[in-house]
């Protein structure tokens, strides 16, 4: 796969969508990260790191849960369509119980 | 679809470990599992069809390659893959989402295989098995769909040059 190169006003449009994709879920979603890299094939990746409330994974079926959000951050990033179809989206989910006892750095 | 199911129920036993049992270890079998299930689900439908030696079929499984099979199902998202058929066929969306969990647990598999640094949480975890779980479910929907027939034939031999 090609990479493109994303100027910093692009990676700081990119993370504002992302912030705004988070809030569009208060009762769900407590943040979500993320980070370019490359996938272990060494294909172009965007990482997303999504932190579900407590209440959240307890109210919905997981699957239901997590293919709301990650539809959401396809649709409204346009991941499959935008210049950003060069990178692969990988999606990694985790409550907020689940953070605050790993206390990992990326997600934070 | 014997060993894939058998893969796919083991994914989900070992998504939950008894707290007896070594909880990362299990975490990263799962995840592992949950891949190679749906692999094993994909290569075992496609070579089905094939009318040889049973000797023969196993020669042809042994053919697939998961990079090869990535790009496919990468393409299948991307809507740049095409089949084999003119005009290609519709794909479904039952397929790009069997596409979707392909090239997703396969990097969550090299991850869980590999990269001894991280740490998996039990909610990531079950995400894996279920998403594995509905690519079961979306694949019995149109396993009989000419893009699904077309799509097995790309994850042999790559993706259709122009």
């Amino acid at each position: 796969m090609a990479t493109m190169y994303l100027s910093p006003q692009q990676l700081k449009d990119f993370a504002q969508r992302v912030e705004d994709v988070a809030k569009k879920f208060p009762a769900e979603v407590v943040r979500i990260r993320h980070s370019f890299s490359r996938d272990w094939d060494g294909d172009p990746a965007i990482y997303f790191r999504i932190i579900f409330t407590d209440d959240a994974v307890k109210r919905f079926p997981l699957g239901e849960l997590t293919r709301k959000i990650e539809q959401a951050l396809i649709k409204d990033l346009a991941l499959y369509t935008s210049e950003y179809s060069a990178y692969i989206p990988y999606f990694e989910f985790r409550t907020k119980a689940e953070q605050d006892r790993s206390k990992d750095p990326q997600w934070e | 679809m014997g060993i894939a199911d058998d893969l796919l129920t083991l994914a989900g036993r070992l998504a939950k470990p008894a707290p007896t049992e070594p909880e990362q270890a299990s975490f990263r079998r799962s995840i592992s599992t949950a891949y190679y299930a749906l692999f094993h689900l994909l290569v075992q439908e496609a070579v089905q069809s094939w009318n040889g030696s049973a000797t023969a079929r196993f020669g042809l499984e042994r053919k697939f390659d998961h990079k090869t099979m990535k790009d496919v199902s990468n393409a299948v998202l991307r809507s740049s893959w095409r089949g084999w058929s003119t005009p290609s066929p519709v794909v479904p969306t039952e397929l790009e989402a069997v596409a979707e969990a392909f090239v997703r647990l396969q990097e969550a598999r090299q991850q869980a295989d590999y990269d001894n640094a991280k740490t998996w949480e039990s909610t990531a975890v079950r995400a894996k098995v279920t998403e594995a779980q509905t690519a079961f479910v979306n694949w019995e929907i149109i396993r009989t769909h000419p893009a699904a027939n077309e799509y097995l034939l790309s994850l042999l031999i790559g993706n259709k040059r122009e």
